[in-house]
């Protein structure tokens, strides 16, 4: 079994690289908020309670991001080996050992990205820690990062946890189905989520719901005394809301890029007509697209909108207000944003041989380079667009409750959305995911099609 | 018979590192509107490769082959991307059916790529049986019927050469027949078929039958039977003469 594991590892290598990718990055991320949380145990005293502080808003952010891309990206993973797994089966191995031998590799490959993750906490928690505190008083500067025995743990057991929540069900579904489907069908059908999944998402919902509840009830006898209890939730609010979002993201993507991608109509043109159809089917791989991009822009624009806000309705009473400080925001969205572009990128990668697959079907059905190129450009477009509906609501919804919380605080509180960095952030992942998939398509254009075919 | 298809001294070689593995030595053969050829020979004697390369599907390494007024063999992409659309078929031994669309707009696929009025997919598709299969995904079809589908994707696509490489071998007999019955109509007027089979019956509907051996032809028959075809095979594998030119029909 451990030769077939091996083995296995091998052969879909590009895949699995993916993975242990997105782990390290995801590790990272989560390795400095523990890090910091371990350094401020460790410091103690009100030094101690500030460093902790900032490590549980990182650990927020980066928890929020990782447990998205690393699980979409882990579901991918395992979901493009779905061929490789019925013939295993076919081979006489049964579905139980077929569960259990792609479990053993989403945790070994786990490990791997928790300990690339461990030493990337390392290098980076020293440099983290600096840019945090810079400028504040209070001897910051001068405390010594702890990375240890927390930060271990919570980068191991958080990564291998993480991205289990999404191989575990791919790994399932591998046993379950059977072999001369999984061959017939490359991927799976539909999107579901198993009756565990649906609990996370009850949970969540419920969760977000009852601590709205509890904020607007706060806030509705707010004292002057509540004010920075509530306003330092604010941030909170698009963190809690995109993990509402990622939870149910199987039954919630599909609708709403089958919605939106209707108003045009497949008539269009015939690239616009293939990409709606692969992004439509391909619904593994448009929701391990979609997932970076969304959690990044999300988690980027919530923060920017409650400061804004937050700063607008300062200005409005004349009260001095900083705003956030460059280091403060690569601190707390640093990890997410870089996993948010490594996850899109890896997620390109990783699909490079079914893109191919498909790139060939096309050109042997008549599809000339023009037309597979610009749907595999819409296909992508596809994705960013989707990815930016999902983070405008978590935005739209985060502006309108913070406006709520901070009112009985201020006379005038505008409704404002600072949609600026999100907006960047689109644009590049645009720019970036367009590019990712058009230059490896231009490539594959000059191969023979039977060649291609013969190929995958 | 002016040739719609005409190969000349057709070589491709496939390499393996510093080895060059020679799969066709010189292929010379003609194929004339409204003639249906077949192409038979043992596994590994360039069956396959020589369809692909007179599609187009494949760069040959020596020679020329011209479709009508196009020269394939030194045609640029999007020009072999247009003849793909617009002139040839191709059934594919492994269906290559696109799994994102459904069966209907698979079999509408080229028309819609060549900006064409939408063909008759229900008729194409009751043509091979499976009229009542349009909205299924091609996963959720056996693989005959997925042949079938491939079938009716290239009749309702009305190309000038339609090329089928073992269209019939995961059928049963009466679907495999049904099959060959409409390769066989298709092949009148302007429109050609050019089959690849390891079914000597299937062979033998054919105008003419061409027989490969270690990349060569080493015999071309005009209307054979499967014996014949079989006797032809057998005389071939003893015989060590030159390779035979295949000629139009006459």
């Amino acid at each position: 079994m451990i030769r077939l594991l091996a083995g296995e590892l091998r052969a879909d290598g590009q895949s699995w690289a993916g993975l242990v990718l997105v782990a390290a990055v995801a590790g990272t991320a989560l390795g400095i908020g523990a890090s910091f949380l371990e350094t401020g145990i460790h410091a103690g005293g009100e030094m101690g309670t500030g460093i902790s502080g900032v490590s549980s808003m990182i650990l927020i952010f980066s928890g929020v991001s990782a447990v998205g891309v690393t699980s979409a990206v882990a579901r991918l993973a395992v979901d493009l080996g779905r061929a490789g797994y019925a013939r295993w089966q076919l081979n006489g191995v049964a579905p139980r050992q077929v569960g259990g031998v792609v479990l053993a590799q989403v945790i070994v490959l786990g490990l791997a990205g928790a300990a690339l993750g461990y030493a990337g906490t390392v290098m980076l928690a020293p440099h983290a820690l600096e840019v945090a505190f810079e400028g504040s008083s209070g001897g910051f500067a001068e405390v010594t990062v702890v990375v240890g025995p927390i930060t271990a743990v919570v980068v191991g057991a958080g990564v291998v946890v993480i991205a289990l929540l999404g191989g575990l069900p791919a790994a399932g579904r591998a046993a379950r189905t059977p072999a001369l489907e999984a061959l017939r069908e490359s991927e799976p059908r539909g999107a579901s989520m198993r009756w565990w999944r649906w609990a996370l998402f009850a949970l969540l919902t419920a969760g977000a719901v009852a601590a709205v509840q509890s904020w607007m009830s706060l806030a509705a006898v707010a004292t002057a005394q509540d004010r920075n209890t509530l306003i330092s939730q604010t941030p909170l609010i698009a963190p809690l809301l995109t993990l509402v979002i990622v939870a149910g993201g199987p039954v919630l993507y599909a609708p709403l890029l089958r919605a939106w991608t209707a108003l045009l109509p497949a008539r269009a043109s015939s690239s616009w007509y293939l990409a709606r159809h692969q992004a439509r089917y391909h619904l593994g791989r448009s929701t391990a697209s979609i997932t970076p991009l969304f959690t990044g822009t999300a988690l980027l624009g919530g923060l920017y909108t409650v400061t804004t806000i937050w700063g607008e309705a300062a200005r409005v009473a004349g009260e001095p207000f900083e705003g956030l400080k460059l280091g403060q925001v690569l601190v707390l969205l640093g990890g997410p944003l870089l996993l948010a572009g490594t996850g899109a990128a890896v997620v390109v990668f990783m699909s490079n041989r079914t893109q191919a697959h498909e790139q060939a079907l096309l050109s042997a059905s008549g599809a000339d380079g023009g037309v597979i190129l610009r749907a595999a450009g819409l296909q992508a477009l596809i994705h960013v667009i989707t990815a930016a509906l999902l983070s405008l609501v978590v935005i739209t919804v985060t502006g309108a409750l913070t406006v709520l919380m901070i009112s009985p605080f201020y006379d005038a509180v505008p409704y404002r959305l600072d949609l600026g960095g999100s907006g960047i952030l689109v644009a590049v992942g645009a720019l970036l995911t367009a590019g990712a998939v058009f230059i490896p398509a231009l490539k594959r254009l000059r191969t023979p099609v039977a060649t291609a075919l013969s190929e995958v | 018979m002016t040739p719609i298809l005409q190969a000349r001294s057709v070589t491709k070689s496939y390499s393996s590192g510093r080895t060059s593995t020679p799969v066709l030595r010189g292929i010379d053969l003609d194929v004339a509107a409204g003639e249906m050829i077949s192409i038979v020979g043992p596994s590994g004697s360039g069956k396959s490769t020589l369809l692909y390369c007179l599609a187009g599907l494949e760069r040959v390494d020596g020679g020329e082959v011209h479709l009508g007024d196009v020269a394939v063999h030194t045609a640029s992409a999007a020009q072999l991307a247009r003849l793909r659309r617009d002139r040839i078929g191709f059934v594919f031994q492994a269906y290559n059916l696109i799994p994102s669309l459904s069966v209907g707009e698979n079999v509408a696929l080229p028309a819609r790529l060549a900006r064409r009025a939408r063909p008759d997919v229900l008729g194409a598709l009751g043509a091979v049986g499976l009229a009542e299969h349009a909205g299924k995904r091609p996963g959720q079809l056996s693989g005959g019927q997925q042949q079938r589908v491939a079938v009716a994707r290239v009749l309702a696509a009305q190309p000038s050469v339609l090329f089928a490489d073992e269209p019939t071998g995961a059928l049963d007999t009466a679907a495999g027949v049904a099959v060959l019955d409409l390769l066989r109509d298709y092949a009148h007027g302007e429109r050609s078929v050019v089959l690849v089979t390891h079914d000597l019956d299937a062979a033998a509907r054919a105008d003419r039958t061409i027989v490969l051996r270690d990349g060569a032809v080493v015999a071309a028959l005009t209307r054979p039977t499967a014996a014949e075809i079989l006797t032809a095979q057998h005389s071939a594998g003893r015989s060590t003469g030159s390779p035979v030119a295949a000629g139009p029909l006459a």
